[in-house]
């Protein structure tokens, strides 16, 4: 008895394996587009307002069984692999399925790296887009918001100069920057909803501008037809990062241009590494300084009726650069006078930071938040009037830069 | 009274296959329909009930090992993005809030009381009560320790507007954009723990409704019970909206009650009369 039901239960358990070889639908490569950006513009239409939304698929690449044309014309497969598409809908889940309405392949999120929003909807308030980022299970957190300088869907076609996705490139570039050049801010889903929804701190993220370049098609992808039909064709736009967008609330407040939010990520303690152009005895900047290992300190200082924030920055760094006859980075006093020059332009670029903030109105170096988690009681007090107190808040800025080395020369050069 | 128990304990048990089906289907194969992966999971569990308390106990051996190391990666790939400011303020809103989240997952801690009902398959009764308190630090350290990592990566204001946030937690793992996605950890520990949970739950179902009906065999009881815990999950907690309603409103309650307070009540009059230890087995 108990062998003929085990038996039979090997036999239900070979064929429940056999039908259970997967998910209840199947959803195959080849019925799917993969899309790694997404852009969302608001347009009207019969006096609606309704949603753009532009999304940045990955072509198949003409080697691969295609199942049918996507879209476009067959002689474009040839292009870059990337193809912006938009549709509209009155929401954006409505907007992802009305893709059904012209595209034989379903949309498939899971690789998105990017989501453009247009300045003008970033205005609107940007909370629907987080609210579609986060409850969609396919996409993933890590992926970047930015907001873009004219519609998010003219941006998305600007050609990438080095990767073979546009979205590819901005991601890696937001990435790296923070190591980098420090003058820029990727923020990641998750880092803009903590922003967001964090009382007493604001939200603030890269901005994307697409431009043209002067340099005549040098590096820029050019299809081989293009050429050969046209011999010469215009300027094809590329895309590059220009300091961050500032928000109050959901609402874009304004922007930062590179040396503010280069003040900002110092002040937030995100700065880790970036140059600091300084100029040693003479008006003109002539000596590079990389910085590294930066360290911030924020302590909010609270009396009857001013709130004064002491922030301490400290950093190391080499000196990398230096114009003929300037520093002498074997004698102490040089070394003390650079490491002062420093310290004053990191303090000049947090200053103009903070005035720049405070002029928009948006918290974006957390000082609210800083004052809930060191002194609640304090907070609940001034919390709802944050926002008008932030503006008139003293801030103490003091940096301290040391120099470690300076590359492989010593002094510099003394030409005769 | 044990038929109330039985038909308790049969309603925990469809709660928690719902539960862990829920998961699967809200976040994994959302257009599988739920009933299908509830009854795979019951399936398979109760296959295990089915070959009895040891092979139980075995299974749970096996997952033990899967599920730690799960959720030690888990911690230690994230723990790079903990920050430690939004630990603070300790104690903002007083101790109130405290007590109220406890209340919310003391029930699950609860659960420990079906021991009470494996007490009889024990050969070494005195250890019980050790491992019963391991069991307890055990889970209120894991639970701690996840909740604390949840806060120190995502604050204290993301995690509330989260469904699945220990999910979200193994999602946002990402090491040098090379180690990603290994979310799927999460769910091997959902469903291996899962399975086995629900294996327990069913044994004790089978065991009381196999007293309350004079059984001597347990296993007769399996298929009925399989099919009531599916219905009452069907039907009662058709949506993952309603469960979690179930869980957050009334499970607090009546997990107090049937865990602590009906025992307790029964223990205490027991105590009165003076009945000894074979009346208390039966409960």
């Amino acid at each position: 008895m108990i062998n003929l039901l085990r038996k039979l239960m090997v036999i239900l358990l070979v064929f429940i394996l056999l039908f259970t070889s997967g998910c209840w639908n199947r959803r195959e490569m080849d019925t799917l587009t993969v899309n790694s950006a997404l852009g969302f513009d608001l347009i009207t239409s019969d006096g609606k307002s309704k949603i753009l939304l532009s999304v940045l698929t990955l072509k198949p690449s003409p080697g691969a069984s295609s199942g049918g044309s996507m879209g476009g014309d067959t002689g474009q497969q040839q292009t870059a692999p990337g193809q912006v598409i938009s549709i509209t809908g009155d929401t954006i889940q409505d907007a992802v399925r009305n893709w059904g309405q012209q595209s034989s392949r379903q949309l498939f999120m899971g690789h998105t790296v990017l989501f453009v929003i247009s300045e003008s909807v970033a205005r609107e308030g940007i909370g629907w887009v987080i609210d579609f980022c986060t409850r969609n299970r396919d996409i993933p957190e890590r992926a970047m918001v930015v907001v873009c300088e004219g519609m998010a869907r003219d941006c998305l076609q600007a050609q990438p100069e080095f990767e073979t996705q546009l979205s590819t490139e901005i991601f890696n570039i937001l990435t790296l920057n923070q190591f980098f050049t420090a003058k820029t801010r990727g923020t990641d889903i998750i880092t803009m909803m903590y922003d967001l929804l964090t009382p007493g701190r604001e939200a603030s993220t890269a901005f994307l501008k697409p431009f043209t370049p002067p340099e005549k098609g040098s590096t820029i992808r050019q299809t081989p037809q293009a050429d050969e039909e046209k011999g010469e064709q215009p300027q094809q736009k590329v895309a590059n990062v220009s300091g961050v967008v500032v928000f109050q609330g959901e609402k874009l407040a304004g922007r930062l241009n590179e040396l503010e939010t280069q003040g900002m990520l110092f002040i937030i303690g995100e700065a880790r590494g970036g140059v600091i152009p300084v100029a040693f005895d003479s008006t003109e900047k002539n000596t590079s300084f990389l910085f590294r290992d930066v360290n911030t300190k924020v302590k909010p200082l609270v009396k009857k009726d001013e709130i004064t924030f002491q922030v301490e920055i400290k950093g190391t760094g080499e000196l990398i650069g230096a114009a003929p006859e300037t520093i002498d980075i074997t004698k102490e006093s040089d070394i003390k006078i650079m490491e002062n020059m420093i310290s004053q332009e990191v303090e000049h670029r947090c200053r103009s930071a903070v005035i720049k903030a405070q002029e928009l109105r948006s918290d974006v170096f957390g000082f609210g938040d800083k004052i809930h988690r060191t002194q609640p009681e304090v907070w609940k007090e001034i919390e709802n009037r944050w926002e008008e107190i932030f503006p008139y808040v003293e801030v103490d800025i003091t940096a301290d830069f040391s120099v470690e080395h300076s590359g492989l020369i010593g002094k510099s050069l003394e030409i005769r | 009274m044990a038929g109330i128990y039985t038909a308790i304990f049969i309603h925990l048990t469809s709660v928690i296959i719902n539960q862990s089906s829920t998961f699967i289907h809200v976040a994994f194969l959302r257009e599988t329909p739920l009933l299908v992966i509830e009854v795979f999971i019951a399936l398979t569990s109760i296959y295990g009930v089915y070959l009895g308390i040891e092979v139980i106990a075995r299974q749970n051996e096996l997952v033990w090992p899967v599920w730690t190391l799960s959720i030690l990666i888990i911690i230690l790939l994230v723990a790079k993005e903990i920050n430690p400011d939004n630990f603070r303020p300790i104690v903002e809103n007083g101790i109130m809030p405290i007590i109220k989240g406890s209340a919310l997952v003391s029930p699950f801690r609860g659960e420990i009381f079906l021991l009470l009902m494996l007490f009889p398959y024990l050969n070494k009764k005195q250890e019980v009560y050790k491992t019963a308190v391991y069991y307890l630090l055990a889970t209120a350290f894991v639970g701690g320790l996840i909740t604390a990592v949840l806060i120190g990566v995502f604050g204290d204001v993301i995690p509330v507007y989260m469904v699945f946030p220990t999910y979200d937690l193994a999602r946002y793992i990402s090491v040098a954009q090379f180690l990603e996605r290994i979310q799927i950890l999460i769910v091997v520990m959902w469903i291996l723990g899962g399975i086995v949970k629900m294996a327990v739950f069913f044994h004790t179902s089978a065991i009381a409704a196999a007293t309350t009906l004079g059984l001597k065999n347990y296993r007769a009881t399996l298929l009925p019970i399989l099919a009531g815990t599916i219905i009452i999950s069907r039907v009662f907690y058709g949506d993952h909206l309603r469960l979690a309603d179930y869980l957050f409103n009334i499970f607090p309650y009546y997990g107090w009650a049937v865990e602590l307070l009906i025992p307790a009540l029964v223990l205490v009059i027991a105590v009165i009369f003076k009945k000894g230890g074979k009346f208390l087995r039966d409960d």
